[in-house]
């Protein structure tokens, strides 16, 4: 079995490649990436490219994949500008399933709760179907529903192949970038006024293993990840030893409270997670745990102690 | 030394032991790593510490010398303390460590703290008389739906607290709200805190599948922001939206007619322009409000009572039948019908609006 993984120099792709090393059956892994990875061993083979280019389709037929997992879609990073990050998700996409022959078995696609959409019309917990009501008015949310379009086209144009999305929840970890950690360290932590959002949070390695179960058998579909239960945000901040401060004007929208909040605090969150700390978001999981078998084991509670305990070992660490 | 003098002494004893705990509690050391806040200079800080029990011995004081000198419990002192321990246990609350909450954001032991104030006002501002009480289930999953009325929704407090106070096993009723106020701040966090959700039809089939007590108002802000000439008469039900959600879940639906609620803001016009311009649905303008600000928002004092209705049973529907306009509309009707007898009668069985 030939594996192709996009974005393996990012926190997902890489963990989704050494989880996949040590997975039976043996398979032989091509990783790609624009940037460099310094991951070295004799079943993985890594490909400097950028998908954006019209050139990558070649070189991904060349590679034959049976399994094509793409972790390349930019959710979180707020480096560089929108456009870039639109063109990665969108052109980058097109290119990577123009590239995927009509034999390939398996397409898994990292998405993001983003697609949901904020709003206080929604249902508490959205289900699968809630998508796109309201569309999303986050860069994030709008490219991932183009690039889940786009996946959905490509499967019906190519009916053997199995196609899984995974709308990943927001992760918090000391491993990973994580722009939310990076948020929760501020001191105090700058909330907007008036607001208790219910947030529901990912364990990293809960992605990575989603990801993996994904790519291992056939689970056709799109689906919630997120783990069970939820912390409202003053909990969360409570449980860090932190303050919250109501600093942030409610009513003005996400854009401006995230200039806010880069410009006097130096806290730089993506306008998705603004929108969740205005609205809160909780996702149901049912459908990935009627057709997985399973679900993210960690609790939202479990995934922030961890990062605390975490946070905390590092203070001391660095003395 | 009389002994009622004795038992004033023993209830104030009692009371500084309270609040000595409360200011014990205040002046626990700081957290590690918290930081330090301003400092005031001692003798302001002092007199910040002792300000409650100064307070309270004063009250003490002009208690026992009203009454020596009327002859008649002039300051209740059994309310007084109640006060200081409803801000006592609330203190609590703010500095308890850790606490669930569920996964629409509903914290129950928040909420039953707030209860001495609606219990207050149940029993003595409103004195509500509730009947019917026996028709909502100890345990399992039950759509209450009721008349809507009386500009802010205390109609839907006093119908929680009611099952909170009446009911043989205490139950928690989740209100569906309209999804317009979890936009706003504070209000977005109290609803959800206190066991509210959003008016969808998702949220209600979720919860009654969790076997909670739904509690519903089709009327809407139809309802609420209806003029007084309109009082007591039902709106339009929605489009039976609850019925569908009763049906799906095999659910009864337990009609509601609340008297008294029309009356705690009489509203005389709606300034349609104005709630146009702030978002609102509606603008109300009655005798206090806005002329008297703020001040406007107290509710008036009259009589209310609440009567729960017998069921209104789901059971014999088949699922697909939440998908039938006719059988929908049917039973909406029905429940629609028995809200409002039950309002003409509570009407006649209460001797005045305000007694």
């Amino acid at each position: 079995m030939r594996v192709l993984i996009t974005g393996v120099a990012r926190d997902l792709g890489a963990g989704v490649v050494r989880r996949l090393e040590s997975a039976r059956p043996a398979a032989s892994i091509v990783g790609l990436d624009i940037l460099p990875t310094l991951h070295e061993s004799p079943k993985f083979e890594f490909v400097k490219a950028d998908l954006r280019n019209r050139s990558t389709t070649a070189l991904i037929e060349d590679i034959e994949p049976d399994v094509v997992i793409h972790c390349a879609t930019r959710v979180g990073s707020t480096a560089g500008s929108a456009r870039e990050a639109h063109e990665t998700n969108v052109s980058g996409t097109m290119n990577l399933l123009a590239g995927c022959r009509p034999g390939t078995q398996r397409v898994v696609i990292k998405s993001t709760v983003a697609v949901y959409g904020f709003g206080s019309t929604q249902p508490s917990l959205l289900t699968e179907r809630s998508a796109g009501r309201p569309a999303p008015q986050n860069p994030a949310g709008r490219d991932l529903r183009e690039v889940e379009q786009l996946a959905r086209d490509h499967q019906l144009a190519n009916p053997g192949t199995a196609l899984t999305m995974l709308r990943l929840g927001t992760v918090l970890s000391a491993r990973w970038h994580s722009p939310l950690a990076e948020y929760l360290s501020l001191s105090p932590v700058p909330t907007i006024a008036g607001f208790d959002p219910r947030l529901q949070l990912l364990h990293d390695a809960d992605a990575v293993d989603s990801v993996c179960r994904a790519a291992l058998a056939d689970h056709p579909g799109v689906f919630n990840v997120a783990a069970d239960a939820i912390i409202l945000l003053s909990q969360l901040i409570k449980l860090a030893g932190a303050r919250p401060a109501p600093s942030l004007p409610p009513l003005v929208g996400g854009w401006l409270q995230r200039e806010m909040l880069k410009r006097l605090h130096g806290a730089d969150l993506p306008i998705h997670l603004l929108d969740v700390l205005n609205n809160g978001q909780v996702v149901d999981c049912e459908a990935l745990l009627t057709e997985f078998g399973w679900r993210p084991p960690r609790t939202t509670r479990d995934v922030a102690e961890e990062w605390i305990a975490a946070r905390m070992l590092s203070e001391v660490a660095a003395g | 030394m009389s002994t009622a003098e004795e038992r004033v002494r023993a209830d104030l004893g009692n009371l500084y032991s309270d609040v000595a705990l409360e200011i014990r509690g205040r002046t626990a050391p700081a957290q590690p790593g918290a930081r330090p806040r301003i400092r005031l200079p001692r003798q302001i800080r002092r007199l910040q510490r002792n300000a409650p029990l100064l307070v309270l011995e004063a009250l003490g004081r002009l208690s026992v010398s009203l009454r020596n000198l009327t002859g008649r419990e002039v300051i209740d002192l059994g309310a007084m303390m109640a006060i200081v321990q409803f801000f006592h246990q609330q203190a609590e609350m703010g500095r308890r460590g850790s606490f669930e909450v569920d996964e629409f954001g509903f914290d129950p032991e928040w909420t039953e703290s707030l209860l001495p104030v609606f219990r207050w006002l149940y029993h003595s501002y409103w004195r509500v008389e509730t009947t019917g009480i026996e028709n909502v289930p100890a345990q399992g999953r039950a759509l209450l739906v009721a008349n809507h009325a009386g500009v802010l929704p205390w109609d839907g407090a006093m119908i929680k607290t009611a099952l909170f106070e009446e009911h043989s096993s205490p139950r928690h009723a989740r209100a569906l709200v309209a999804s317009f106020f979890f936009q706003l701040p504070v209000l977005s966090w109290f609803l959800r805190r206190s066991g509210q959700t959003v008016g969808h039809p998702e949220d209600s089939l979720r919860l009654l599948r969790a076997n909670q007590l739904v509690l519903v108002f089709p009327e809407g802000v139809k309802g609420t922001g209806k003029g007084w000439s309109q009082r007591y008469r039902l709106q339009r039900f929605g489009r039976g939206g609850y019925v569908e959600a009763a049906i799906r879940a095999k659910a009864k639906i337990i009609p509601i007619s609340v008297v008294g609620s029309e009356e705690i803001y009489p509203m005389i016009a709606d300034l349609q322009p104005l709630a146009k311009l702030v978002g609102m649905p509606f603008f109300p303008l009655t005798p206090t409000f806005p002329i008297l600000g703020p001040l406007g928002l107290l509710p008036l004092p009259s009589k209310w009572r609440i009567q729960f209705h017998e069921p209104v049973r789901t059971d014999l529907c088949a699922p697909e039948d939440a998908d039938d306009r006719r059988m929908v509309m049917t039973l909406s009707d029905k429940v629609r019908d028995s809200i409002q007898a039950g309002l003409l009668e509570n009407l006649k069985l209460r001797k005045g609006t305000f007694f």
